[in-house]
């Protein structure tokens, strides 16, 4: 923690070896943040790299009162979502509308996808789903800060994610099907 | 499996996630950063150099365009400074007397303390005032060409010291000038109603003397029309008008010359004195016949020759004046001042503190 707090006030004192070494530090993590909330790794990379700079220019912001690592994936995550509301290609399917409640809602099916596999199948939502599906069950985000966020109400958010949850699990125990089926077929 | 269990494991599944990312986003964001650093190193300095330069640039203005409200800066410009060791200048208020006539004790005892032991000329610049026009040389074409490097510029007579000032080698002189009813006086006589011969144009008068008496009366009068009080114009010694000069505002003016009477007015506002409503021919009694300066009841310029007759003469001004105000005459209030500064000073010093007036003066080459 005192190695991470010089290593933030080297950055502020604008030192480039220390900002490097924040960046190396945090990079790996932050681009599979941002890489679940896109459709291809060129668009990850631009919202890690808006967001980096958002971090060393706003890091005069940060009391050490949190983890830094949580406080720079709340920048990537917002970074993400400016640029999903901006970007052409999601800002069509980014509108979001009253659905109703997917019956499978409480399934909680095992998952054994590994981790860039279940990114890869969250990445296949429409993005609409796919944001507020990452917000939620991944950041952890309440279905009334979604809303906050997204400009939506809450039960928009609420019953998007159902349906995005749903499909995910649909997709999940169909990919489980054929991994199984594949297995078996091999000789 | 309970509630939220899928979640958890997405959750989970997510921390690990690890990418790579390219290169070139460390080189961009790194590029961008320093980038801004920079901008943002120009955007403090960027107002400091402005405030520098500009800081340099004024005071560089002020080194070649010395308009500062430094009373050196007169004493380079004006000749009458070459003559303030052992001369005295003496002005009357600026203001019409007759229409302000009541001046406070306060403001009059002040002036003389003023006045005590400086013999600094009194004149300070407070602005060159190059936006003023030069005076339309053709209206009056009896003099243009003798406008030469004429320059202009503003000057505040904080305390003017009745300093005589020996005319004979004066360059300048100050008149008074005011509104466009005290310059049509100056030609009109208007307030002289008796007299028929004072509503010819003072300048017959003037040219019946000498002709460049005319020209630099008629410059001098001229310079009324730039809005000015007092305009400072550079006196030739051919002008003949070897010690004194006054050309008063607003009701009379004067021009004398040793022996000659070039112009004097004001007798209206003398009213009760001898040959008060007389063109011509200065109403004041302890003039002497040949029109030496005497004090000038409506303001304006006077100019001594710094001689004992003089001073006597101006003393008898004073007394004069004293006196007409103890008889409770008008322009009290000019005469009061006039007379507290009288008495407190060891020769003819008159009216003084004109701090809040303006006053042009114009340098005109005769060469």
């Amino acid at each position: 923690m005192i190695d991470q707090q010089k290593l933030v006030k080297d950055c502020l004192k604008g030192k480039r070896e220390a900002q490097r070494q924040l960046y190396e530090q945090f990079a790996g993590s932050m681009l599979a943040v941002c890489y679940r909330y896109t459709k291809s790794v060129v668009d990850a990379e631009d919202i890690l790299q808006e967001g980096s700079i958002k971090v060393y220019t706003h890091l005069h912001q940060y009391k050490f009162n949190g983890e830094l690592g949580a406080w720079i994936r709340r920048i990537m995550v917002n970074t993400a979502i400016n640029y999903l509301k901006k970007n052409s290609r999601y800002q069509s399917e980014l509108s979001f509308n009253d659905l109703p409640m997917h019956p499978v809602f409480f399934e909680n099916p095992e998952v054994h996808l590994e981790a860039k596999e279940l990114a890869d199948v969250i990445r296949q939502l429409p993005p609409g789903f796919q944001t507020i599906f990452n917000l939620h069950a991944v950041e952890g985000y309440t279905h009334v800060e979604i809303g906050q966020l997204l400009g939506i109400n809450e039960g928009t958010s609420r019953s998007q994610y159902s349906r995005a949850r749903a499909l995910l699990i649909s997709w999940i125990k169909k990919n489980d099907i054929d991994s199984k089926t594949a297995s078996y077929a091999r000789p | 499996m309970h509630d939220h269990e899928f979640e958890k494991q997405v959750q989970q599944k997510m921390a690990d996630l690890r990418m790579q990312p390219s290169e070139s986003v460390w080189e961009e964001v790194d590029k961008r950063l320093h980038n801004k650093e920079r901008n943002r190193r120009w955007v403090i300095l960027l107002p400091l150099l402005l405030l520098s330069l500009s800081l340099s640039g004024y005071l560089l203005y002020g080194i070649f365009f010395p308009t500062a409200t430094d009373p050196e800066m007169v004493l380079h410009n004006s000749p009458i400074i070459r003559h303030q060791q052992d001369s005295q200048f003496v002005t009357g208020r600026t203001r019409d007397p007759f229409i302000n006539s009541e001046r406070s004790k306060d403001e009059a005892n002040t002036t003389v303390g003023d006045v005590k032991g400086t013999n600094r000329f009194p004149l300070r610049v407070i602005d060159k005032s190059r936006s003023v026009k030069r005076p339309d040389t053709q209206s009056r074409n009896k003099a243009p060409e003798l406008i030469k490097n004429a320059g202009y510029a503003r000057i505040n007579i904080e305390n003017v010291i009745p300093e005589q000032v020996p005319l004979k080698d004066a360059d300048l002189i100050l008149v008074k000038s005011g509104a466009e009813k005290a310059k049509k006086n100056l030609y009109r006589q208007d307030s002289i109603t008796d007299a028929p011969e004072a509503r010819e144009p003072i300048l017959a008068q003037i040219g019946s003397i000498t002709p460049q008496a005319e020209i630099n009366t008629t410059l001098a009068i001229k310079n009324q029309r730039l809005r000015s009080d007092v305009s400072v114009v550079k006196l030739n010694r051919s002008l003949g008008l070897e010690w004194g000069i006054q050309i008063q505002g607003g009701r009379s003016g004067l021009i004398t010359s040793p022996g000659k009477s070039v112009f004097s007015g004001g007798a209206q506002s003398i009213s009760g004195l001898p040959g008060s409503n007389l063109a011509g021919v200065n109403p004041i009694p302890f003039m002497e016949s040949n029109h030496r300066p005497g004090f000038g009841f409506t303001s304006g310029v006077v100019l001594y020759k710094d001689t004992p007759q003089n001073q006597s003469i101006a003393r008898t001004t004073l007394y004069s004046i004293d006196h007409i105000h103890k008889s409770g005459q008008q322009d009290g209030g000019f005469v009061k001042c006039a007379t507290v500064a009288a008495r407190k000073s060891t020769c003819p010093r008159a009216v003084i503190s004109r701090r809040q007036y303006q006053f042009l003066y114009q340098q005109i080459s005769l060469s």
